[in-house]
């Protein structure tokens, strides 16, 4: 999420604005539950209990972030949720929780090699804050295509020439403006249309539609610099 | 085998069971999770996908054994594999072709002819190197008779470099072959020479051996076209006596040196004059063989026509027609002069036979006969050697 749209998605939120706070969560949630998980050290869905810690903790940094503190929304929300998480694993200790406990120390063990690289992941943290936010965005534009990311990788060619001509494709569909509009609007690929303007065979669209709007949701992002570095193609690249 | 293929991307989502990983080139992958694994969206991630590569075991088995056979191939034809460098063609009268690498070690043996293939059977098999083999070669041929210790035969050799940048090696061949003879107490004309592919290759088009090509090329040259049976048919000696005596009848030379003087090259000169008379006896007693012809003709005319069978007939004709040719070199070589005035009466005998008359122009009919009568002779031959395979 760009930087001044979200500092008005706050703003309104903390103003009040329910269904701009909703927004903001809706975006951010694949980034909570992913930190939920990294700090408890195991998968967590949004039944468990330190999701709905983490979820709080996160529209606890709504409400207090300061863009003038030197830190990203992101950092911030990570922060927040780190540390109430770990309160929430101190609270459970203290009142003997040993189911819980035993499952903490089993993960210990684990984290503990982990713990040189979440170091360093940290110190990353906020160079990759960026990227996050490149990635849910990414994630939310797709949804609008009912594609999840988990399903893309049966979507995805096998064959790295095939995956190049379908990224070729892409960048020859950008190139019709009325297209693009349609395909932004309807949220579908204008496959008709395409056709008839372009030679290529509908079976092969039709076989890797999903694929082809993902690269072409890419394409659409050059905002998204991170992830435009993972469909680099040598040549026609520039067409937008 | 296990085929280990690394994922290098970021996690863009962490599943239940999954990471999902993009990767470069638009490449979208689902690792498989560990429990207690949980990266962080956006960190970089490299998964490691191990597994058994597409090909199944079958697969392996094949290809293990297309190796197998290869290696085994390989192992089998490898000393056929080595390159040909020179080709050593040898005429005795076995005609034989050695193929002999760089360091002439001897690649393969072939014979051009049956006596060729006899010499070669009798080699053995376990000599590899060339001036052996040439050695062996000799000794067998004398061995056998091909080489005679009374009569003097020829050895021709020819060596063809096949690859450039080969090195000279007649000297020391002629000397091995000399050597060879002496120790056998054989006389011969030694006769190594070196010549090109292309020289070999218009030999094999008309299927000769390249010594007998290159007295085929060179009579031809001198204006004397003999029918190229005569070569495939004749050891070299006696091709060489034949070219000696058609070439001295040809421009009529006074013969100076003893080797011109031998006997021997005067069969040709015999044989193309007694054709006609020959011609007509076959026809008369066609069912007859050479040998039947007339005692007139004498029993010169038939060791001549032997010898054009010798292929045919074998080695048992083949000695006695040395034998014979032996006795004429005895009797002629004691009177050099007797040739000239034998051929002159012969000449006229057979112009006597075939166009009485007509002795002025002696001379020119002698030479126009010897264009073509040989053909004409070998023609016949083949008709009298059909009958009597027939027969």
């Amino acid at each position: 999420m760009q930087e001044d749209m979200l500092a008005t998605l706050i703003a309104d939120a903390t103003s009040g604005n329910d269904l701009a706070r909703e927004k903001i969560i809706r975006h951010y949630q694949p980034y909570i539950i992913n930190t939920v998980g990294r700090t408890s050290g195991r998968f967590l869905t949004w039944s468990d209990e330190e999701a709905s810690i983490g979820l709080l903790a996160f529209n606890r940094a709504i409400d207090t972030y300061k863009p003038s503190g030197g830190r990203t929304f992101l950092s911030y929300t990570y922060l927040l949720i780190n540390r109430d998480l770990i309160d929430y694993f101190r609270k459970e200790k203290k009142e003997g929780n040993n189911l819980l406990l035993v499952a903490q120390e089993k993960d210990t063990s684990a984290n503990l090699i982990d713990v040189k690289k979440s170091m360093e992941s940290y110190q990353q943290d906020t160079e990759t804050t960026d990227l996050i936010e490149e990635i849910l965005e990414f994630s939310e534009v797709l949804k609008q295509f009912d594609i999840e990311f988990e399903d893309l990788e049966k979507y995805t060619p096998k064959h790295r020439d095939t995956r190049e001509r379908l990224i070729e494709m892409a960048n020859t569909l950008l190139n019709y403006s009325d297209l693009i509009e349609e395909f932004s609007r309807k949220k579908r690929l204008p496959v008709k249309a395409f056709l008839n303007k372009t030679s290529y065979s509908l079976k092969t669209i039709e076989r890797n539609r999903n694929y082809l709007v993902t690269i072409i949701v890419l394409r659409l992002h050059p905002e998204w610099r991170h992830l435009s570095e993972y469909i680099q193609i040598p040549a026609g690249s520039g067409s937008l | 085998m296990r085929t280990n293929k690394t994922y290098k991307g970021i996690v863009i989502k962490v599943t239940s069971t999954h990471i999902v990983l993009m990767c470069d080139g638009g490449l979208f992958k689902n690792a498989p999770r560990t429990s207690s694994e949980i990266p962080k969206i956006g960190q970089p991630y490299v998964y490691t996908e191990k597994g058994w590569s597409s090909l199944s075991g079958l697969h392996y088995i094949a290809m293990a054994s297309i190796l197998f056979l290869s290696i085994i191939g390989y192992t089998i034809f490898s000393p056929s594999m080595k390159e040909e460098s020179y080709l050593i063609a040898i005429d005795i009268n076995p005609s034989i072709e050695i193929f002999a690498d760089e360091k002439l070690s001897i690649i393969d043996i072939k014979a051009l002819n049956k006596d060729g293939q006899k010499i070669i059977e009798s080699i053995n098999p376990k000599i590899k190197k060339l001036d052996q083999i040439v050695k062996e070669i000799v000794e067998q041929s004398v061995k056998q008779n091909y080489l005679s210790k009374t009569e003097k035969g020829a050895v021709v050799i020819s060596v063809i470099p096949l690859k450039e940048n080969a090195s000279n090696f007649e000297n020391s061949i002629q000397d091995v072959v000399k050597a060879s003879l002496e120790i056998n107490k054989v006389q011969a004309e030694v006769n190594v020479s070196s010549e090109t592919k292309r020289v070999l290759e218009k030999a094999k088009q008309v299927n000769l051996s390249i010594n007998k090509y290159l007295l085929y090329e060179d009579l031809k040259n001198k204006g004397i076209d003999l029918n190229i049976d005569v070569f495939r048919n004749q050891s070299i000696v006696q091709i060489k006596k034949i070219r000696e005596a058609l070439l001295k009848k040809k421009y009529r030379l006074e013969p100076t040196t003893e080797e011109n003087l031998e006997s021997p090259l005067e069969n040709k000169s015999k044989q193309t004059q007694t054709n006609p008379a020959q011609k007509e006896t076959s026809k008369t007693k066609e069912s007859t063989t050479n040998h039947s012809t007339t005692k007139a003709e004498g029993r010169k005319k038939s060791g001549v026509s032997k010898n054009q069978q010798d292929k045919k007939k074998g080695e048992e004709e083949d000695i006695e027609t040395v034998e014979e040719e032996e006795k004429e070199t005895e009797e002629e070589s004691e009177e050099p002069e007797a040739d000239e005035d034998l051929e002159q009466e012969e000449n006229e005998e057979k112009e006597r036979d075939e166009k009485p008359g007509q002795g002025a122009n002696e001379e020119e009919l002698a030479d126009d006969s010897e264009k073509e009568e040989p053909e004409d002779n070998e023609k016949d031959e083949l008709e009298e050697q059909q009958e009597d395979e027939g027969k």
